[in-house]
Protein backbone atom coordinates (compact mmCIF):
# COMPACT_ATOMS: atom_id res chain seq x y z
CA UNK A 1 0.00 0.00 0.00
CA UNK A 2 1.22 3.61 -1.37
CA UNK A 3 1.13 5.84 1.64
CA UNK A 4 2.46 9.72 1.22
CA UNK A 5 2.99 11.53 4.86
CA UNK A 6 1.77 15.55 4.68
CA UNK A 7 3.91 16.63 7.34
CA UNK A 8 7.53 15.08 8.39
CA UNK A 9 10.32 17.00 9.60
CA UNK A 10 14.63 16.46 9.72
CA UNK A 11 16.48 18.66 11.49
CA UNK A 12 16.99 19.42 15.58
CA UNK A 13 14.31 19.39 17.81
CA UNK A 14 15.98 20.16 21.38
CA UNK A 15 12.72 19.00 23.36
CA UNK A 16 13.64 14.99 22.78
CA UNK A 17 16.63 12.93 23.89
CA UNK A 18 17.04 12.38 19.77
CA UNK A 19 17.70 15.50 19.17
CA UNK A 20 18.61 15.62 15.82
CA UNK A 21 17.41 13.42 12.94
CA UNK A 22 19.13 13.63 9.48
CA UNK A 23 16.86 13.56 6.34
CA UNK A 24 18.04 9.58 5.60
CA UNK A 25 17.38 9.28 9.22
CA UNK A 26 13.54 10.25 8.62
CA UNK A 27 13.66 8.23 5.91
CA UNK A 28 14.48 4.74 7.20
CA UNK A 29 11.99 5.85 10.19
CA UNK A 30 9.38 6.30 7.33
CA UNK A 31 10.00 3.34 5.51
CA UNK A 32 9.72 1.19 8.72
CA UNK A 33 6.20 2.38 9.03
CA UNK A 34 5.29 1.95 6.14
CA UNK A 35 5.33 5.25 4.12
CA UNK A 36 7.03 5.50 1.01
CA UNK A 37 7.47 9.82 0.32
CA UNK A 38 6.88 12.95 2.66
CA UNK A 39 6.40 16.40 3.09
CA UNK A 40 9.10 17.75 5.05
CA UNK A 41 10.02 20.81 6.77
CA UNK A 42 13.41 21.69 8.69
CA UNK A 43 12.68 21.30 12.45
CA UNK A 44 15.39 24.24 12.90
CA UNK A 45 13.06 26.88 11.68
CA UNK A 46 10.40 26.87 14.26
CA UNK A 47 13.29 28.42 16.86
CA UNK A 48 16.42 29.36 13.87
CA UNK A 49 16.01 33.52 13.97
CA UNK A 50 15.66 33.04 10.21
CA UNK A 51 14.43 30.00 8.04
CA UNK A 52 16.21 30.42 5.05
CA UNK A 53 19.37 28.77 6.04
CA UNK A 54 17.92 25.62 7.06
CA UNK A 55 15.52 26.01 4.21
CA UNK A 56 17.73 25.81 1.70
CA UNK A 57 20.22 23.04 3.31
CA UNK A 58 17.24 20.82 3.62
CA UNK A 59 16.90 21.66 -0.04
CA UNK A 60 20.54 20.81 -0.80
CA UNK A 61 20.24 17.03 1.49
CA UNK A 62 17.07 16.20 -0.83
CA UNK A 63 18.35 16.58 -3.91
CA UNK A 64 21.72 14.51 -3.54
CA UNK A 65 19.09 11.83 -1.71
CA UNK A 66 16.83 11.92 -4.43
CA UNK A 67 15.89 8.31 -5.46
CA UNK A 68 13.24 5.97 -6.71
CA UNK A 69 12.35 4.14 -3.12
CA UNK A 70 11.35 7.55 -1.44
CA UNK A 71 9.26 10.54 -2.66
CA UNK A 72 9.61 13.87 -0.98
CA UNK A 73 8.53 17.08 -1.71
CA UNK A 74 10.44 20.31 0.24
CA UNK A 75 7.75 21.98 2.42
CA UNK A 76 9.78 24.96 3.33
CA UNK A 77 9.42 26.96 6.03
CA UNK A 78 8.65 31.05 5.19
CA UNK A 79 8.08 33.73 8.13
CA UNK A 80 5.96 36.62 6.92
CA UNK A 81 7.26 38.94 10.00
CA UNK A 82 10.33 39.01 8.44
CA UNK A 83 11.63 41.79 6.22
CA UNK A 84 12.42 40.70 2.56
CA UNK A 85 10.55 36.76 3.02
CA UNK A 86 8.63 38.15 -0.55
CA UNK A 87 12.78 37.23 -1.88
CA UNK A 88 12.28 34.28 0.11
CA UNK A 89 9.82 33.03 -1.76
CA UNK A 90 10.71 33.97 -5.13
CA UNK A 91 14.29 32.46 -4.75
CA UNK A 92 12.45 29.18 -3.28
CA UNK A 93 10.11 29.43 -6.89
CA UNK A 94 12.74 30.23 -9.41
CA UNK A 95 15.60 28.03 -7.76
CA UNK A 96 14.43 24.56 -6.45
CA UNK A 97 10.61 24.67 -7.99
CA UNK A 98 10.68 21.06 -8.38
CA UNK A 99 11.36 20.01 -5.33
CA UNK A 100 9.14 22.16 -3.54
CA UNK A 101 5.22 21.06 -2.52
CA UNK A 102 4.14 23.51 -0.71
CA UNK A 103 4.97 26.50 2.35
CA UNK A 104 5.13 25.99 5.89
CA UNK A 105 3.89 29.27 8.84
CA UNK A 106 4.34 28.65 12.51
CA UNK A 107 2.52 32.33 13.35
CA UNK A 108 2.83 31.30 16.90
CA UNK A 109 6.29 30.23 16.72
CA UNK A 110 7.60 33.33 14.92
CA UNK A 111 5.24 35.82 16.86
CA UNK A 112 2.07 36.96 14.40
CA UNK A 113 -1.55 35.96 14.02
CA UNK A 114 -2.50 33.79 11.70
CA UNK A 115 -5.23 36.00 10.03
CA UNK A 116 -2.99 39.16 10.53
CA UNK A 117 -1.84 41.14 7.37
CA UNK A 118 1.52 39.23 6.90
CA UNK A 119 -0.13 36.00 6.93
CA UNK A 120 -2.57 37.48 4.79
CA UNK A 121 0.19 38.74 2.42
CA UNK A 122 2.03 35.47 2.38
CA UNK A 123 -0.72 33.53 1.26
CA UNK A 124 -2.01 35.86 -1.30
CA UNK A 125 1.59 35.25 -2.75
CA UNK A 126 1.84 31.35 -2.52
CA UNK A 127 -1.73 31.07 -3.93
CA UNK A 128 -0.21 33.10 -6.53
CA UNK A 129 2.27 30.77 -6.68
CA UNK A 130 -0.18 28.18 -7.18
CA UNK A 131 1.25 26.34 -3.87
CA UNK A 132 -0.54 25.59 -0.93
CA UNK A 133 -0.27 26.92 2.36
CA UNK A 134 0.62 24.37 5.48
CA UNK A 135 -0.21 26.28 8.96
CA UNK A 136 1.53 24.49 11.75
CA UNK A 137 -1.07 24.82 14.58
CA UNK A 138 1.22 23.66 17.23
CA UNK A 139 4.61 21.26 17.73
CA UNK A 140 3.77 19.35 20.73
CA UNK A 141 0.45 18.64 22.78
CA UNK A 142 0.45 22.06 25.05
CA UNK A 143 1.00 20.58 28.29
CA UNK A 144 4.28 18.49 26.99
CA UNK A 145 6.12 21.88 26.59
CA UNK A 146 8.75 22.86 28.54
CA UNK A 147 7.38 24.60 31.26
CA UNK A 148 9.72 27.78 30.10
CA UNK A 149 8.67 27.87 26.40
CA UNK A 150 4.71 27.27 26.44
CA UNK A 151 3.40 28.16 23.15
CA UNK A 152 -0.12 28.03 22.75
CA UNK A 153 -1.70 26.58 19.50
CA UNK A 154 -2.77 28.84 16.64
CA UNK A 155 -6.70 29.76 16.99
CA UNK A 156 -8.41 27.27 13.90
CA UNK A 157 -10.97 29.94 13.90
CA UNK A 158 -8.22 32.50 12.76
CA UNK A 159 -6.92 29.89 10.18
CA UNK A 160 -10.59 30.26 8.88
CA UNK A 161 -10.62 33.90 8.66
CA UNK A 162 -7.20 33.22 7.08
CA UNK A 163 -8.98 31.08 4.56
CA UNK A 164 -11.76 33.43 3.59
CA UNK A 165 -9.12 36.50 3.09
CA UNK A 166 -7.39 34.87 0.40
CA UNK A 167 -9.55 33.53 -2.41
CA UNK A 168 -8.03 30.00 -4.26
CA UNK A 169 -5.84 29.80 -0.91
CA UNK A 170 -5.66 25.70 0.19
CA UNK A 171 -4.22 25.36 3.40
CA UNK A 172 -3.43 22.25 5.40
CA UNK A 173 -4.06 22.65 8.98
CA UNK A 174 -0.96 20.67 10.59
CA UNK A 175 -1.03 18.88 14.02
CA UNK A 176 -4.20 20.14 15.26
CA UNK A 177 -6.31 18.49 17.37
CA UNK A 178 -9.88 16.37 17.18
CA UNK A 179 -11.58 18.25 19.29
CA UNK A 180 -10.63 21.66 17.01
CA UNK A 181 -12.00 20.24 13.53
CA UNK A 182 -15.86 21.83 13.93
CA UNK A 183 -14.35 25.26 13.78
CA UNK A 184 -12.37 24.61 10.57
CA UNK A 185 -15.87 22.20 9.01
CA UNK A 186 -17.13 24.89 7.61
CA UNK A 187 -14.33 26.28 5.30
CA UNK A 188 -13.97 23.51 2.41
CA UNK A 189 -10.61 25.16 1.52
CA UNK A 190 -8.66 23.71 5.20
CA UNK A 191 -8.01 20.07 5.30
CA UNK A 192 -5.98 18.67 8.09
CA UNK A 193 -3.34 16.20 9.05
CA UNK A 194 -4.10 13.27 11.31
CA UNK A 195 -1.06 13.30 13.14
CA UNK A 196 -2.06 14.73 16.27
CA UNK A 197 -6.13 13.71 15.48
CA UNK A 198 -6.98 11.41 17.96
CA UNK A 199 -10.81 9.82 19.30
CA UNK A 200 -12.10 6.53 20.34
CA UNK A 201 -12.59 5.98 16.56
CA UNK A 202 -9.85 8.09 15.20
CA UNK A 203 -10.82 8.17 11.59
CA UNK A 204 -14.30 7.99 11.46
CA UNK A 205 -14.68 10.86 13.59
CA UNK A 206 -12.42 12.92 11.41
CA UNK A 207 -14.14 12.17 8.53
CA UNK A 208 -17.52 12.75 10.42
CA UNK A 209 -15.86 16.25 11.08
CA UNK A 210 -14.43 17.55 8.07
CA UNK A 211 -15.51 14.97 5.46
CA UNK A 212 -13.15 12.27 3.10
CA UNK A 213 -11.84 15.04 0.71
CA UNK A 214 -10.06 16.88 3.70
CA UNK A 215 -7.99 14.77 5.90
CA UNK A 216 -4.25 13.53 5.12
CA UNK A 217 -2.60 10.86 6.67
CA UNK A 218 0.56 13.39 8.11
CA UNK A 219 2.82 11.69 11.01
CA UNK A 220 5.06 14.59 12.65
CA UNK A 221 7.82 12.35 12.69
CA UNK A 222 10.50 12.51 13.85
CA UNK A 223 8.87 14.25 17.03
CA UNK A 224 5.54 11.29 17.12
CA UNK A 225 6.44 7.57 15.99
CA UNK A 226 4.64 7.83 12.02
CA UNK A 227 3.47 4.12 13.48
CA UNK A 228 0.72 5.99 15.31
CA UNK A 229 -0.72 8.19 12.31
CA UNK A 230 -0.24 4.92 9.76
CA UNK A 231 -2.32 3.16 12.50
CA UNK A 232 -5.14 5.88 12.34
CA UNK A 233 -5.49 5.05 8.81
CA UNK A 234 -5.00 1.04 8.31
CA UNK A 235 -7.20 -0.09 11.81
CA UNK A 236 -10.59 1.28 10.36
CA UNK A 237 -13.55 0.27 8.85
CA UNK A 238 -13.38 2.95 5.95
CA UNK A 239 -14.00 1.58 2.53
CA UNK A 240 -10.83 1.25 0.05
CA UNK A 241 -11.29 4.29 -2.03
CA UNK A 242 -11.82 6.37 1.56
CA UNK A 243 -8.31 5.07 2.67
CA UNK A 244 -6.39 5.72 -0.61
CA UNK A 245 -7.77 9.52 -0.76
CA UNK A 246 -6.00 10.00 3.04
CA UNK A 247 -2.73 7.98 2.08
CA UNK A 248 -2.21 9.72 -0.81
CA UNK A 249 -4.70 11.45 -3.14
CA UNK A 250 -5.43 13.95 -1.00
CA UNK A 251 -1.95 14.72 -0.65
CA UNK A 252 -1.31 15.26 -4.14
CA UNK A 253 -4.24 16.96 -4.86
CA UNK A 254 -3.07 19.78 -2.07
CA UNK A 255 0.50 19.40 -3.10
CA UNK A 256 0.23 20.04 -6.64
CA UNK B 1 1.30 -13.09 19.80
CA UNK B 2 0.10 -13.42 23.83
CA UNK B 3 -2.61 -12.03 25.08
CA UNK B 4 -2.95 -7.90 24.35
CA UNK B 5 -4.27 -6.26 27.43
CA UNK B 6 -5.74 -3.21 27.58
CA UNK B 7 -4.98 -1.10 31.22
CA UNK B 8 -6.53 1.34 31.32
CA UNK B 9 -9.95 2.41 29.36
CA UNK B 10 -13.38 4.04 30.25
CA UNK B 11 -16.55 4.17 29.64
CA UNK B 12 -18.47 7.68 28.43
CA UNK B 13 -22.52 6.83 29.43
CA UNK B 14 -23.87 9.56 29.77
CA UNK B 15 -26.59 8.48 32.22
CA UNK B 16 -24.01 6.62 34.20
CA UNK B 17 -25.62 3.53 33.35
CA UNK B 18 -24.09 0.23 31.97
CA UNK B 19 -24.81 0.79 28.15
CA UNK B 20 -24.68 -2.67 26.45
CA UNK B 21 -24.49 -0.64 22.96
CA UNK B 22 -21.09 1.60 24.31
CA UNK B 23 -19.89 -1.94 25.36
CA UNK B 24 -20.73 -3.52 22.03
CA UNK B 25 -19.07 -0.34 20.14
CA UNK B 26 -16.25 -0.53 22.49
CA UNK B 27 -15.51 -4.39 22.28
CA UNK B 28 -15.82 -3.98 18.13
CA UNK B 29 -12.89 -1.20 18.28
CA UNK B 30 -10.84 -3.17 20.34
CA UNK B 31 -11.18 -6.45 18.04
CA UNK B 32 -10.44 -4.39 15.48
CA UNK B 33 -7.31 -3.22 17.06
CA UNK B 34 -6.56 -7.03 18.23
CA UNK B 35 -6.99 -5.99 21.82
CA UNK B 36 -8.14 -9.10 23.81
CA UNK B 37 -8.76 -7.69 27.12
CA UNK B 38 -8.94 -4.49 28.94
CA UNK B 39 -9.38 -2.93 32.12
CA UNK B 40 -12.42 -0.51 32.73
CA UNK B 41 -11.48 2.00 35.45
CA UNK B 42 -14.30 4.84 35.87
CA UNK B 43 -17.35 6.36 33.50
CA UNK B 44 -16.06 9.58 32.54
CA UNK B 45 -18.80 11.84 32.91
CA UNK B 46 -19.99 10.46 36.57
CA UNK B 47 -18.78 12.24 39.09
CA UNK B 48 -16.28 14.60 37.71
CA UNK B 49 -13.00 15.38 39.33
CA UNK B 50 -14.14 15.05 43.29
CA UNK B 51 -17.00 12.52 42.61
CA UNK B 52 -19.17 11.91 45.62
CA UNK B 53 -20.08 8.27 47.29
CA UNK B 54 -23.46 7.87 44.97
CA UNK B 55 -20.86 9.01 41.65
CA UNK B 56 -18.63 5.88 42.79
CA UNK B 57 -21.03 3.47 43.01
CA UNK B 58 -22.76 4.23 40.08
CA UNK B 59 -19.30 3.81 38.24
CA UNK B 60 -18.61 0.76 39.75
CA UNK B 61 -21.42 -0.59 39.08
CA UNK B 62 -20.87 -0.50 35.59
CA UNK B 63 -17.91 -2.29 36.10
CA UNK B 64 -19.31 -4.97 38.43
CA UNK B 65 -21.48 -5.36 35.24
CA UNK B 66 -18.91 -5.74 32.55
CA UNK B 67 -17.44 -8.69 34.33
CA UNK B 68 -20.79 -10.27 34.79
CA UNK B 69 -21.79 -10.20 31.35
CA UNK B 70 -17.93 -10.38 29.38
CA UNK B 71 -16.22 -11.73 31.82
CA UNK B 72 -13.27 -12.75 29.45
CA UNK B 73 -13.05 -9.11 28.09
CA UNK B 74 -13.11 -7.32 31.06
CA UNK B 75 -11.54 -6.39 34.60
CA UNK B 76 -12.15 -3.76 36.14
CA UNK B 77 -11.01 -1.64 38.83
CA UNK B 78 -12.47 -0.51 41.66
CA UNK B 79 -12.91 3.38 41.49
CA UNK B 80 -12.44 5.66 44.80
CA UNK B 81 -12.03 9.50 45.99
CA UNK B 82 -10.07 9.41 49.49
CA UNK B 83 -11.60 12.33 50.51
CA UNK B 84 -14.55 10.83 51.08
CA UNK B 85 -15.37 8.82 54.67
CA UNK B 86 -13.22 5.92 55.30
CA UNK B 87 -15.52 3.82 56.40
CA UNK B 88 -17.17 4.23 52.46
CA UNK B 89 -14.11 3.11 50.77
CA UNK B 90 -13.07 0.70 52.46
CA UNK B 91 -16.52 -0.92 52.12
CA UNK B 92 -16.89 -0.23 48.32
CA UNK B 93 -13.59 -2.26 48.56
CA UNK B 94 -14.97 -4.93 50.48
CA UNK B 95 -18.29 -4.47 47.93
CA UNK B 96 -16.47 -4.55 44.48
CA UNK B 97 -13.11 -6.78 45.11
CA UNK B 98 -13.28 -8.72 48.60
CA UNK B 99 -17.30 -9.99 48.05
CA UNK B 100 -16.86 -8.62 44.61
CA UNK B 101 -15.04 -9.49 40.80
CA UNK B 102 -12.87 -6.13 40.64
CA UNK B 103 -9.10 -6.92 40.53
CA UNK B 104 -7.87 -3.21 41.56
CA UNK B 105 -8.01 0.23 43.05
CA UNK B 106 -8.37 3.12 40.34
CA UNK B 107 -7.47 6.51 41.95
CA UNK B 108 -7.46 10.05 39.66
CA UNK B 109 -7.25 13.25 40.59
CA UNK B 110 -9.83 13.54 43.66
CA UNK B 111 -6.47 13.89 46.09
CA UNK B 112 -2.55 14.36 45.42
CA UNK B 113 -0.96 10.75 45.66
CA UNK B 114 1.40 11.96 48.78
CA UNK B 115 -2.33 12.58 50.87
CA UNK B 116 -2.28 10.31 53.96
CA UNK B 117 -6.05 9.68 53.13
CA UNK B 118 -4.76 7.20 50.83
CA UNK B 119 -2.39 5.29 52.99
CA UNK B 120 -5.86 3.07 54.61
CA UNK B 121 -6.75 1.87 51.16
CA UNK B 122 -3.29 1.34 50.16
CA UNK B 123 -2.98 -0.81 53.50
CA UNK B 124 -6.31 -2.50 52.12
CA UNK B 125 -4.95 -3.24 48.65
CA UNK B 126 -2.00 -4.65 50.10
CA UNK B 127 -3.99 -7.43 52.46
CA UNK B 128 -6.23 -7.76 48.84
CA UNK B 129 -2.85 -8.46 47.67
CA UNK B 130 -4.49 -5.89 44.57
CA UNK B 131 -2.90 -3.36 42.23
CA UNK B 132 -3.56 0.43 42.29
CA UNK B 133 -4.01 2.40 39.29
CA UNK B 134 -3.16 6.16 39.60
CA UNK B 135 -3.31 9.16 37.20
CA UNK B 136 0.09 11.20 37.22
CA UNK B 137 1.05 13.83 34.79
CA UNK B 138 3.37 16.60 34.32
CA UNK B 139 1.28 19.79 32.59
CA UNK B 140 3.85 22.63 31.41
CA UNK B 141 -0.38 24.10 31.21
CA UNK B 142 -1.24 23.83 35.14
CA UNK B 143 -2.56 20.38 36.88
CA UNK B 144 -6.17 19.75 37.33
CA UNK B 145 -7.81 20.42 40.92
CA UNK B 146 -5.75 17.76 42.57
CA UNK B 147 -3.79 16.24 39.34
CA UNK B 148 -0.14 14.32 41.02
CA UNK B 149 3.14 14.27 39.87
CA UNK B 150 5.20 11.35 39.33
CA UNK B 151 7.17 12.25 41.86
CA UNK B 152 4.19 12.41 44.03
CA UNK B 153 3.42 8.46 42.85
CA UNK B 154 7.21 7.71 44.35
CA UNK B 155 6.54 9.23 47.06
CA UNK B 156 3.29 7.06 47.46
CA UNK B 157 5.02 4.20 46.10
CA UNK B 158 8.00 4.23 48.97
CA UNK B 159 5.47 4.46 51.64
CA UNK B 160 3.86 1.07 50.70
CA UNK B 161 6.10 -0.79 49.18
CA UNK B 162 4.31 -4.02 48.96
CA UNK B 163 1.39 -2.48 46.80
CA UNK B 164 1.54 -2.76 43.23
CA UNK B 165 1.19 0.71 41.88
CA UNK B 166 0.09 1.62 38.20
CA UNK B 167 1.64 5.00 37.03
CA UNK B 168 -0.88 6.04 34.33
CA UNK B 169 -0.06 8.21 31.43
CA UNK B 170 3.83 7.72 30.34
CA UNK B 171 3.63 10.38 27.83
CA UNK B 172 1.98 12.87 30.70
CA UNK B 173 5.21 11.80 32.74
CA UNK B 174 7.32 11.87 30.12
CA UNK B 175 11.28 11.49 30.82
CA UNK B 176 11.23 12.95 33.98
CA UNK B 177 8.50 10.85 35.16
CA UNK B 178 10.21 7.80 34.50
CA UNK B 179 13.05 9.24 36.25
CA UNK B 180 10.69 9.90 39.48
CA UNK B 181 9.80 6.07 39.92
CA UNK B 182 13.02 4.20 38.43
CA UNK B 183 14.00 3.88 42.21
CA UNK B 184 10.42 2.66 42.87
CA UNK B 185 10.08 -0.78 41.78
CA UNK B 186 6.99 -1.43 42.89
CA UNK B 187 5.25 1.19 40.27
CA UNK B 188 4.95 0.22 36.69
CA UNK B 189 3.88 2.64 34.07
CA UNK B 190 1.29 2.63 31.60
CA UNK B 191 1.46 3.84 28.25
CA UNK B 192 -1.94 5.20 27.67
CA UNK B 193 -2.80 8.87 26.52
CA UNK B 194 -1.38 12.18 25.43
CA UNK B 195 0.48 12.34 22.05
CA UNK B 196 3.10 9.59 20.83
CA UNK B 197 6.31 10.71 21.63
CA UNK B 198 9.11 9.06 19.86
CA UNK B 199 12.10 7.70 21.83
CA UNK B 200 9.97 7.65 25.17
CA UNK B 201 8.91 4.15 24.93
CA UNK B 202 12.17 2.93 24.65
CA UNK B 203 13.63 5.42 27.12
CA UNK B 204 10.60 4.09 29.68
CA UNK B 205 11.84 0.16 28.42
CA UNK B 206 15.68 1.19 29.19
CA UNK B 207 15.71 2.70 32.05
CA UNK B 208 12.39 0.73 34.59
CA UNK B 209 13.00 -2.71 32.19
CA UNK B 210 9.95 -4.16 30.00
CA UNK B 211 8.40 -5.65 32.64
CA UNK B 212 7.55 -2.15 34.41
CA UNK B 213 5.86 -0.71 31.33
CA UNK B 214 1.95 -2.04 30.58
CA UNK B 215 -0.02 -1.00 27.47
CA UNK B 216 -2.63 1.24 27.82
CA UNK B 217 -5.07 3.10 25.66
CA UNK B 218 -7.25 5.98 27.64
CA UNK B 219 -10.19 5.06 25.42
CA UNK B 220 -12.80 6.32 24.16
CA UNK B 221 -10.66 9.48 24.65
CA UNK B 222 -7.82 7.66 22.69
CA UNK B 223 -7.90 5.19 20.11
CA UNK B 224 -6.87 1.51 20.53
CA UNK B 225 -4.84 1.02 17.42
CA UNK B 226 -3.20 3.79 18.16
CA UNK B 227 -2.29 4.20 21.12
CA UNK B 228 -1.09 0.00 20.78
CA UNK B 229 0.98 1.49 17.21
CA UNK B 230 3.50 3.54 19.65
CA UNK B 231 4.49 0.59 20.88
CA UNK B 232 4.64 -2.01 17.79
CA UNK B 233 6.44 1.31 16.11
CA UNK B 234 9.22 1.45 19.12
CA UNK B 235 12.20 -0.16 18.82
CA UNK B 236 12.30 -2.79 20.91
CA UNK B 237 12.34 -6.98 20.58
CA UNK B 238 9.58 -8.54 20.60
CA UNK B 239 9.63 -10.46 23.88
CA UNK B 240 9.63 -6.69 25.23
CA UNK B 241 6.34 -5.69 23.22
CA UNK B 242 5.05 -8.76 24.29
CA UNK B 243 5.75 -8.28 28.05
CA UNK B 244 4.33 -4.41 27.51
CA UNK B 245 1.18 -5.66 25.29
CA UNK B 246 -0.30 -8.08 28.12
CA UNK B 247 2.66 -10.17 29.81
CA UNK B 248 3.13 -8.01 32.91
CA UNK B 249 -0.56 -6.82 33.44
CA UNK B 250 -1.67 -10.81 33.18
CA UNK B 251 0.57 -10.97 36.19
CA UNK B 252 -0.90 -7.91 38.22
CA UNK B 253 -4.73 -8.97 37.49
CA UNK B 254 -3.91 -12.63 38.96
CA UNK B 255 -2.43 -11.38 41.94
CA UNK B 256 -5.82 -11.07 44.13
CA UNK B 257 -5.77 -12.74 47.17
CA UNK B 258 -7.58 -16.41 47.05
CA UNK B 259 -7.15 -16.10 43.07
CA UNK B 260 -5.82 -18.51 41.24
CA UNK B 261 -2.20 -17.15 39.70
Amino acid sequence: MSRFDASAWAGMWPFTTSVTTSLPELYRNLIAAGISGAAVSPLNAVLAPEPMGVNLALIDQAGLLANDDFEIRVVPVLDPSLPGWERDLEKLLSEHDALIGAVKILPNYHNYAVDGSEAVALARAVTHAGLGLCVQVRMLDERAHHPLMNVSGVPPEGIVCLAEAVPGVRILACAVFQAELAAIAGAPNISVELSSIESGDTLANALAAVGKDRVLLGSHAPIYYPAASVAKVSNTASDAATISRINTLNAAAFLN
Amino acid sequence: MSQVIDCHIHFNSAGGQYDEDEVRACLALADRAGIDRMVYLFNLPTGGVDPQEADLVASNDIGIELMRRHPERFASFCYLNPSMPLMFSLAEIDRCITSGPMLGIKLWISVHADDARIDPIMTRAASLQVPVLHHAWYKATGFVFNESTPAEIATLARRHPDVAIIMAHLAGGGWRGVRDICECPNVVVDTSGAQPHAGLVEYAVEQLGADRVVYGSDWPIRDFAVQRARLEGANLTDQEKTLILGGTMKRLLATKAGNAP
